[in-house]
C-alpha cells in the first residue's frame, strides 16, 4: 500500500512537473519506461553503434591508471569489449550475449565462458562499459521528485528483469526538464549502494546531444574514482556473427 | 658458429621488439608483438642452466574491405641454454636449432553469418584448462612437454574453415589438405620420454621426426555448437592422421638406434559444454578416439617398441569459480581410458586407465602483480606436478618476474619421470603493439 501510494504521488508529481518539460519528455512522461528508453538515448545511440571508451582511475585524486576499450554493440544486449589500452592486455575481449559471457585473452589464445559476476570485476564493471541500455535490462517505476543544485530531478527506481543484468537495481535521477539522465545509484541484491555514477558531460554525438563523461564513485571507498571518456561514435552495419564465439578470437 | 646464430637470434629478437615499439611501423594495420626472455635454473639433479629461451612473436591483422580481412604471424625462438649447458644438452643445437617461422597466414572473409576462412590458423574446440582432448585439428608444440605458454602451444595449420554462426548456435566444416604432426621433445633434451631414454641409455638414438604420411584425403570435421539457456553444447567429428605420432625402433648397429615416428589415420567424436551460473562455471569434455594407434612395451631386445591399435575414452568435468579479493579458481578432474582387443599395459607400462585431478588459482588484475598456480595429481601413480609465476608489470610494456616448474613422482610415473627437468626461470615479457 505505501508502495502503491508512493507509486501515485509520484506520477502526480511527474505529471505535474513535465507540464513544463519538453515536448520529447512529456510524450515519454506517462511511462516510466519510456522515460528509461528515451534517458538511454541521452547514453548512446541505438541500433549498431561502435565507440571508444577511456576509463581514467583515481585514488585519492592522484590518477592510478589510464585504460581504454573499444565497444560494439547492437543496442540488443549484444556487445564486445575490447581493451586497446594497456599495451600489456591489448586484445582481451569480453563478449556480451543477454547473460552468456565469453572472455579472450592473447595469452591463452580461445574464448573461455566466465560467470555472470564477471560482469562486476573491473575497476569500471565490464557491464558498465559494455551495457548501452536500461531499458532492456531494467523495469522502471517513478521514485518522485528531488532538487540537486537548482535543479529538478526525476527520480526513477530500477529493478533488474533477470539476474543477467549488471546490477539488482538501479536509483536513476534524470533532469526533469531535459529527461536526460544526471546521476545513478548502482545497488547490490541487498540494497547497499555498490557505486555512484555522474552523468557529467554532453556532447554532440551522431547528430544529438549525448553522453561523452562520466564518473563513477565507489560507493564504501570513496577515493575510488574512475571517469569514463566517450568518444569515435560510429553507425555501422555490424554482422550477426560477430557477437558469436566463432569470432571473438579474430 | 652455433653460439653466433642463437646471439643473432637474441639481438633480432629485442631489436624487432624496440623497433616497434618506438617507431609506428605498421601504422595501417592492428599488430602485437610479443616477446619474451626466460632465464631458468635447475632445482633438481643434474644441476644447471635449464633454459635461456628468447622468442619473440608478431601477430597483424587488418581489414581489405569490409567483407574481407587477413591475419599474418610469424615467430623467432632459440635457446641459448644449448650452447652454454654442454653437458646436459648433447646435440640440441643441432635438433632444435634457432628457428624462425611464418605462423598464422589466413584470409577471411565474413557477411551475415557466414564466415569463410581460408589459410594457416589456429582452431579451439575444447573448454578445458590445461589439457587439450578437444582441441584436436592443430598439432601441438610439445618440446617442452606441453607447460609453456598456452598461445605457444597449438601451432597453426593451413585449412578451409567455413562457419555459419549467430550468436546462440553455429555449424562448422574444416578441410586440412596436410598432414603436420606434434613437435616432439629431442632425445637430449630435459622432456623426451624417460622410458625411451632408459630403454637406449648409453645408445646414440638417430631420431627422425620428419615421417609425413601421404594424406591424400586430407582432414576434415564437423562441428555444431548451440547455446540452450545456460548450457552451451558442441558436438564434433574429426577424421585426421594422428598428431600424436608413435615411435618405430630400429636397432642400426649394437650402440645405435633410429626412432622414427609414424602416425595412422583415426577418427575422433566428442562434444563439449559449458555451463555458466552467477558465480560458477562448469566445463565439461568427453570425447573417444578410434582406430589410435598406441606404442606397447614388448619383450624383445631388438624391437622394444610394438604397436597396436585400439580406442581411447577421455572425459574432462572442470568447475571455476571467484575466490576471495579478485582470485579466480578452478577445479578440474580428468580420466583418460585406453582400450585395445588384447590386454597389454600402454604408453610404455603406463596404465591403460589414467586419472588426474588439476587446480588452478589465479589473480589477474587489471593493475599490478599476476599471479598464477596450476597443479595437478596423477591418480593412477601418485606422481604431481606444480606450476607458479609471480609477473609484475614494469614500466607500460614490460612484465618481470618469476616462474617454476616442479615435477615429484616415482622415476618411471606420469610426472615424476620428469622430476630432473624442475626448474626456476626469471622471466622478463614485453607487449607492443599499434
Amino acid at each position: 500500500m505505501v508502495f502503491m501510494t508512493r507509486n501515485l504521488f509520484g506520477t502526480l508529481v511527474c505529471l505535474l512537473c513535465f507540464t513544463t518539460a519538453s515536448n520529447e519528455l512529456r510524450a515519454a512522461s506517462v511511462d516510466p519506461e519510456a522515460l528509461v528508453k528515451a534517458a538511454d538515448d541521452f547514453r548512446f545511440p541505438s541500433g549498431d553503434v561502435r565507440f571508444r571508451v577511456k576509463v581514467v582511475d583515481f585514488k585519492k585524486g592522484k590518477q592510478q591508471r589510464e585504460s581504454e576499450y573499444r565497444v560494439l554493440s547492437d543496442g540488443k544486449g549484444r556487445s564486445l569489449v575490447e581493451t586497446v589500452k594497456p599495451e600489456r592486455q591489448k586484445g582481451r575481449k569480453l563478449l556480451m550475449v543477454q547473460s552468456e559471457l565469453w572472455f579472450y585473452s592473447p595469452d591463452i589464445r580461445k574464448p573461455v565462458r566466465v560467470s555472470l559476476q564477471q560482469k562486476l570485476t573491473g575497476e569500471v564493471a565490464n557491464g558498465d562499459l559494455a551495457n548501452t541500455n536500461f531499458a532492456g535490462d531494467y523495469t522502471a517505476t517513478l521514485g518522485g521528485e528531488d532538487v540537486d543544485g537548482g535543479k529538478k530531478l526525476t527520480l526513477l527506481k530500477l529493478k533488474a528483469k533477470s539476474k543477467s543484468a549488471t546490477y539488482a537495481a538501479v536509483d536513476y535521477w534524470l533532469d526533469s526538464k531535459t529527461g536526460a539522465p544526471v546521476k545513478a545509484h548502482f545497488l547490490s541484491t541487498s540494497g547497499k549502494v555498490m557505486k555512484r555514477g555522474y552523468f557529467e558531460k554532453y556532447g554532440s554525438v551522431l547528430g544529438k546531444n549525448r553522453l561523452v563523461q562520466m564518473k563513477v564513485e565507489d560507493a564504501i571507498e570513496k577515493s575510488r574514482v574512475s571517469v569514463l571518456h566517450y568518444s569515435e561514435f560510429s553507425r555501422e552495419a555490424i554482422s550477426s556473427s560477430t557477437f558469436s564465439k566463432e569470432s571473438i578470437g579474430r | 658458429m652455433r653460439q653466433l646464430a642463437n646471439l643473432r637470434i637474441l639481438a633480432l629478437t629485442w631489436t624487432l621488439t624496440w623497433l616497434a615499439g618506438s617507431a609506428d611501423v605498421l601504422a595501417e594495420v592492428s599488430w602485437r608483438l610479443d616477446s619474451r626472455f626466460r632465464y631458468g635454473a635447475r632445482v633438481a639433479e643434474p644441476m644447471g642452466v635449464a633454459t635461456l629461451q628468447h622468442q619473440a612473436s608478431m601477430l597483424a591483422e587488418g581489414d581489405l574491405s569490409d567483407a574481407w580481412s587477413f591475419q599474418l604471424g610469424a615467430r623467432i625462438r632459440g635457446d641459448g641454454a644449448y650452447s652454454l649447458a654442454r653437458h646436459h644438452f648433447a646435440d640440441l643445437e643441432k635438433q632444435d636449432p634457432p628457428e624462425a617461422l611464418p605462423r598464422e597466414a589466413n584470409l577471411e572473409f565474413q557477411s551475415g553469418a557466414l564466415i569463410f576462412r581460408i589459410g594457416s590458423q589456429v582452431f579451439t574446440w575444447g573448454e578445458a584448462f590445461g589439457s587439450f582432448f578437444a582441441d584436436v585439428v592443430n598439432p601441438k608444440d610439445f618440446r617442452e612437454a606441453g607447460f609453456g605458454e598456452i598461445r605457444d602451444l597449438s601451432d597453426p595449420v593451413e585449412a578451409v574453415n567455413v562457419i555459419y554462426a549467430h550468436s546462440d548456435w553455429s555449424l562448422q566444416g574444416v578441410y586440412l589438405p596436410f598432414y603436420r604432426p606434434n613437435k616432439l621433445p629431442y632425445p637430449s633434451s630435459d622432456f623426451f620420454p624417460l622410458a625411451l631414454q632408459d630403454q637406449f641409455r648409453g645408445m646414440s638414438m638417430d631420431f627422425d621426426q620428419s615421417a609425413n604420411p601421404t594424406n591424400k584425403e586430407g582432414d576434415f570435421g564437423v562441428r555444431a555448437r548451440a547455446q540452450l539457456g545456460a548450457f552451451d553444447f558442441a558436438f564434433f567429428g574429426f577424421s585426421h592422421i594422428d598428431r600424436r605420432p608413435i615411435f618405430q625402433v630400429t636397432p642400426l648397429s649394437l650402440t645405435q638406434v633410429r626412432i622414427r615416428t609414424k602416425s595412422t589415420r583415426m577418427q575422433t567424436y566428442g562434444w563439449t559444454m559449458t555451463w555458466a551460473g552467477e558465480r560458477f562455471v562448469v566445463r565439461s569434455e568427453v570425447l573417444k578416439n578410434i582406430n589410435r594407434s598406441f606404442n606397447i612395451r614388448q619383450n624383445s631386445l631388438l624391437n622394444p617398441l610394438g604397436e597396436i591399435e585400439g580406442e581411447q575414452d577421455v572425459v574432462v568435468l572442470g568447475l571455476d569459480w571467484p575466490w576471495h579479493r579478485g582470485w579466480l579458481s578452478g577445479w578440474q578432474a580428468g580420466v583418460q581410458g585406453s582400450y585395445d582387443r588384447v590386454s597389454v599395459p600402454q604408453s610404455f607400462g603406463r596404465r591403460e586407465t589414467e586419472w588426474s585431478i588439476g587446480a588452478q588459482l589465479f589473480k589477474d588484475p587489471d593493475s599490478g602483480t599476476r599471479y598464477k598456480f596450476f597443479g595437478a595429481i596423477s591418480g593412477a601413480d601418485g606422481s604431481w606436478l606444480l606450476q607458479a609465476s609471480a609477473l609484475n608489470p614494469y614500466r607500460r610494456n614490460f612484465e618481470v618476474g618469476l616462474e617454476t616448474w616442479l615435477f615429484g613422482g616415482e622415476r618411471d610415473s606420469q610426472f615424476g619421470s620428469l622430476k630432473k627437468s624442475s626448474r626456476v626461470m626469471w622471466v622478463i615479457k614485453g607487449v607492443f603493439s599499434g
